[in-house]
């Protein structure tokens, strides 16, 4: 018996069978929300709450009728909106100024692939505002209905909880939006007004605690990190012959290395993990992994702005602790955006460390002078633009390679020439998808902003279909069998979305790219890539192995 | 952005916003009054003095009776206009209108430059205030 | 429904503004003050309250490459990194709408293919709409100043030529642009499904009030004419604060000026204050410079951590197992 968190479940015309015109017969107001299987995320669990003494910690299911919510949830959640409204601008700004013109309607991944309406961000920021009107606004009091305004009731918790984790906050409606109303503000809002109650997704809390007690948010405990990391050294040395090392948590390292848990344990990121410690012990980088801080991703982003703080905070203390002089981050999504957007005001200022400068070509990253962050695409393309890889990309040539832009790192940050420019350097066969599926307008995984687990498959699917779709255009075109993507989270979510939108396309960091093309100093003859596959054309004797090369 | 930025803006939107109360304070006109007909007696060329059509009605309309006279002049070759009391008149802005309204500065302009517009009839007619005509 | 209700509720007031013919001076001037005194106080009260909101952190939606290595291109004006970008910015986003003119229309089709294409009718029918409506606004100030300044004549005579100068009075290529671009704003509100459905009555009460203000202006100054004489010394006697009513003025204005005061006193307290709010967004107006100077969150508090120490003593055996170093032996 098939069931409704497996791929197999969901039959491709069933979920193509979108009409965004057939609409709910009652208005959306009275539309009372449907947990249907598989849309959905189970809650968190009241030891995960505990451990972070979050309020009301209790087992409880989303399709119960009462979710044991505190006596006085209403007067908690008016305040809380009070609170933050007096908080945030950005809050106030995007209740008060929407004119509901539309615009961001089909720009979202889920509307796309759902057409359920109250997944157009539009509606989606109305589930909110409409309780802002009628508790904090003039009109609203005076008009109600007509003005949208509506009472808060369970049924209005119940619709926050089931559309705000319909959302991965990866803001491509806000770059389309005339009044720049981001809906991962409202989302984080909605989100951390939930959290006052108890409200939570396990997918999301359980990592936070993890991260929390452990470092990370796959709960490795630091003799497991040494495991893990050390079985990928044996992988290495397998590929390559290379032995390289495995500084953890080193004192006076020069650099403090960052990158998101997901690549220590799933492939395919544990090939791009395989890839920094490769490059890093060819380039004869001083750096060190940290067990403490061994998490650069933050579920505290989908959780709420304190929590944000929390688990950042252990970034730069472990810095100092370690006395590094500055911190290098690995491939991921949303880590970016806290590093690039929230961690220099939540735990900064990092004025023990010093600004960037790369140990081998002299450059610094002013750009990160204030953070002492660098992103690896920075550093490598810098590296590679002063020529200091000693790349062959014909090792890539079976390779055909798109490149998914993460929408973090892309609307959070614009990092959009330093991985093209890496990724063309190391493999000759590039291409891009359509123009408004990339960039800016990227389209996300459909599994961020915590939403990336099997409960909620469909909502992955048809969340990943925009992209799906995008890089099956490609698969035809070009060929395209590789999507590279630099993020933990988009190579696990991008796998299940290619395996069913565009199957034979393989997701792939950009590092294990970098790695496999790179001729290593002491390398064997190289047959086979990071994942012990063997690498077409060099099976012979070609004089591409390493045992020639200076 | 900051708060000290935002008041900034606001200021700059209040003077621009209340630009008509001191620019017309400070400038200060007030309403003109045309001049009445420039003959004095009530009857002219034997006929007892009346406009066209009443005061409220030209006041608001003559543009667009001049408008259709002329295009009933020239394009239907029509002379004479009915009034709504059943009188004729020649359809002549020389020979009708500016028997009474003679000068231009003194009745038209009054109104007109007020209202701020400036229509073009003065393009092709001339003024009869005691000079010969000029031509175009 | 919910036009309906809106429909209805902008004819009331216009029949009502109609009555201001018998009571001039309640119509002609106490509700005019009270209009603007609402309009300019409701929105100071609005943009205020917006600015007495901190921004606690820099999130701006970055819409082009970083600023970052100096030999790759950074898009300055849609990812600024300087205060001068973020000035081009937001000019792009006020003046020529900037985030709209990326509109696409997504098509999904059943073979599971998606196509994007340009939608720029959005775009087009707004500025049409805002646009005419500052011309609008600038001609009107004919009545309001005197003498009228000078580059307000220009843009009249400018605005009536392009028309070709049809009609007497002329006709002006704004008042018909105004209607058009509000109409199709409407029509796409009413046609499509999706737009009808997250619509609401306070959605359509300004376009139709709009609407209403537009084509009474226009019935106005083309078919039942009034004393345009009277009608300017009633607003440069507003102004000058000694106003003067002349019962030579007629209904239809009093209909269009009650439109118009109904607009000014609703403006602040509805959605309309995006016009004030579009300067404000904290996703636009920041430099994304966020990793070169730090932003400082004015309500930043100290929060509970896990400090290496608390986490060393958790699991300080299995560390020294793994020969992990740790602080205390």
């Amino acid at each position: 018996m098939v069931k409704p968190d497996e791929v197999a479940y969901y039959k491709k015309d069933d979920l193509l069978k979108v009409d965004y015109e057939s609409l709910p017969a009652t208005e959306w107001m009275d539309t009372p929300v449907d947990f249907r299987r598989g849309s959905y995320i189970y809650p968190g669990k009241p030891k995960n709450l505990k451990i972070l003494d979050l309020p009301n910690p209790r087992e409880w299911a989303l399709t119960d009728d009462d979710w044991k919510l505190q006596e006085n949830w209403k007067q908690i959640i008016l305040e809380g909106m009070a609170e933050r409204l007096k908080k945030y601008r950005s809050f106030k700004l995007f209740m008060d100024t929407c004119v509901r013109c539309g615009a961001c309607a089909d720009k979202c991944h889920f509307y796309i692939g759902g057409g359920d309406p109250k997944n157009m961000p539009v509606l989606r920021a109305e589930l909110l505002r409409s309780v802002y009107r009628k508790d904090f606004t003039t009109l609203g009091k005076v008009l109600g209905k007509l003005a949208g305004a509506r009472e808060l009731t369970i049924d209005v918790i119940k619709e926050w909880f089931y559309y705000f984790y319909q959302c991965t906050e990866c803001r491509r409606c806000s770059v389309f939006c005339p009044y720049g109303i981001d809906t991962a503000e409202i989302t984080m809002m909605g989100r951390e007004l939930l959290g006052l109650l108890g409200l939570y997704i396990n997918w999301s809390i359980e990592p936070v605690a993890n991260c929390y007690r452990f470092g990370n948010h796959l709960a490795i405990p630091p003799h497991g990190l040494v495991d893990t990391l050390e079985f990928m050294l044996e992988d290495i040395e397998e590929a390559t012959g290379i032995k390289a090392g495995l500084p953890l948590n080193k004192k006076g390292a020069e650099v403090l290395f960052i990158p998101p848990s997901g690549d220590y344990v799933a492939a395919p990121g544990i090939y791009t993990c395989m890839g920094y410690l490769l490059l890093f012990h060819d380039l004869g980088l001083d750096y060190t992994f940290s067990t403490y801080a061994s998490e650069g991703g933050n579920f505290g982003l989908f959780t709420s702005h304190e929590m944000i703080k929390r688990l950042n905070s252990k970034i730069y203390a472990e810095a100092k602790r370690l006395g590094v002089k500055w911190i290098l981050g690995g491939e991921c999504g949303h880590m970016w955006r806290v590093l690039h957007q929230y961690m220099d005001t939540v735990s900064g200022p990092a004025d023990f460390l010093e600004v960037p400068k790369s140990p081998f070509t002299g450059t610094v990253f002013e750009n990160a002078r204030s953070t002492k962050t660098v992103h690896i695409m920075e550093f490598f393309s810098d590296l590679i633009k002063h020529d200091k890889l000693n790349l062959d990309p014909s090792r890539n040539d079976h390779i055909r390679v798109t490149f998914h832009d993460s929408c973090n790192p892309a609307r959070g940050m614009g990092i959009f020439e330093e991985p093209r420019y890496v990724l063309k350097s190391v493999c000759n066969n590039f291409f891009e998808m359509p123009l408004n599926t990339i960039r800016e307008q990227t389209f996300c995984c459909g599994g961020g902003a915590g939403l990336g687990t099997d409960e909620n498959m469909e909502m992955r699917l048809r969340g990943g279909l925009p992209r799906g779709a995008a890089v099956k255009y490609v698969q035809e075109k070009h060929g395209v069998n590789q999507l590279a993507a630099m993020c933990a989270i988009d190579r696990a979510t991008l796998t299940t979305v290619c395996d069913y939108w565009a199957p034979g396309v393989q997701a792939t960091g950009i590092t294990e790219l970098v790695a496999n093309a790179m001729i290593f100093k002491g390398e064997n003859k190289r047959t086979v890539n990071l994942r012990l596959e063997p690498v077409p054309g060099m099976e012979g004797d070609e004089k591409e192995g390493g045992a020639d090369d200076e | 952005m900051s708060k000290g930025i935002i008041i900034a803006g606001l200021i700059v939107f209040l003077i621009v916003a209340t630009f008509p109360v001191w620019y017309t304070s400070a400038a200060g006109g007030s309403r003109p009054q045309p001049e009445p007909p420039a003959r004095d007696a009530k009857v002219f060329e034997g006929k007892e003095y009346r406009c066209v059509e009443d005061k409220v009605y030209m006041t608001g309309n003559h543009m667009q009776l001049l408008d259709n006279w002329r295009n009933l002049v020239v394009r239907e070759g029509e002379r004479f206009y009915t009034s709504e009391a059943g009188e004729q008149y020649e359809m002549s802005l020389t020979k009708t209108c500016l028997k009474c309204h003679p000068e231009r500065d003194r009745f038209c302009n009054k109104c007109h430059d007020y209202a701020n517009v400036y229509p073009t009839c003065w393009n092709c007619h001339v003024e009869l205030n005691g000079n010969e005509p000029k031509g175009n | 429904m919910n036009a309906v209700i809106s429909l209805v509720a902008v004819v009331v007031l216009f029949l009502v503004g109609l009555l201001g013919g018998w009571a001039g001076i309640l119509f002609g001037v106490i509700i005019p003050y009270l209009a603007v005194a609402l309009f300019l106080g409701g929105l100071i009260y609005r943009v205020i309250s917006w600015a007495n909101v901190p921004v606690p952190f820099r999130i701006p939606t970055t819409c082009g490459q970083q600023q970052s290595l100096p030999w790759i291109e950074q898009a300055k004006v849609d990812n600024p990194s300087t205060t001068f970008g973020v000035i081009v910015r937001m000019a792009l986003e006020v003046l020529i709408f900037r985030s709209l003119l990326r509109n696409t229309k997504t098509v999904l089709r059943e073979s599971g293919k998606i196509a994007y294409a340009g939608s720029l009718a959005l775009w087009l029918g707004a500025m049409m709409f805002h646009w005419s409506l500052l011309v609008i606004l600038l001609r009107h100030l004919r009545f309001l100043t005197e003498p009228a300044p000078f580059l307000i004549t220009i843009l009249q005579e400018v605005d009536g030529f392009l028309l070709l100068q049809v009609w007497m009075p002329v006709l002006y290529l704004s008042s018909i642009l105004f209607l058009v671009g509000l109409a199709y704003l409407l029509f796409r509100r009413l046609a499509s499904p999706q737009l009808r459905y997250i619509s609401l009555a306070i959605d359509y009460f300004p376009l139709f009030l709009l609407l209403g203000i537009g084509i009474s202006g226009l019935w106005l100054r083309h078919l039942s004419k009034t004393d345009v004489g009277s009608i300017k010394e009633l607003a440069v006697g507003l102004v000058t604060f000694s106003p003067v009513v002349n019962n030579t003025i007629n209904s239809l204005f009093f209909g269009h000026i009650f439109l118009v005061c109904v607009l000014l006193a609703y403006f602040p307290f509805s959605k309309l204050v995006h016009m004030a709010g579009v300067f404000l967004s904290p996703t636009r107006n920041m430099a994304n410079n966020n990793r070169a100077v730090r932003h400082v969150n004015p309500w930043d508090y100290p929060v509970k951590t896990h400090s290496y120490e608390e986490y060393e003593d958790e699991w300080r055996e299995k560390m020294k197992g793994a020969g992990v170093p740790v602080d205390k032996e």
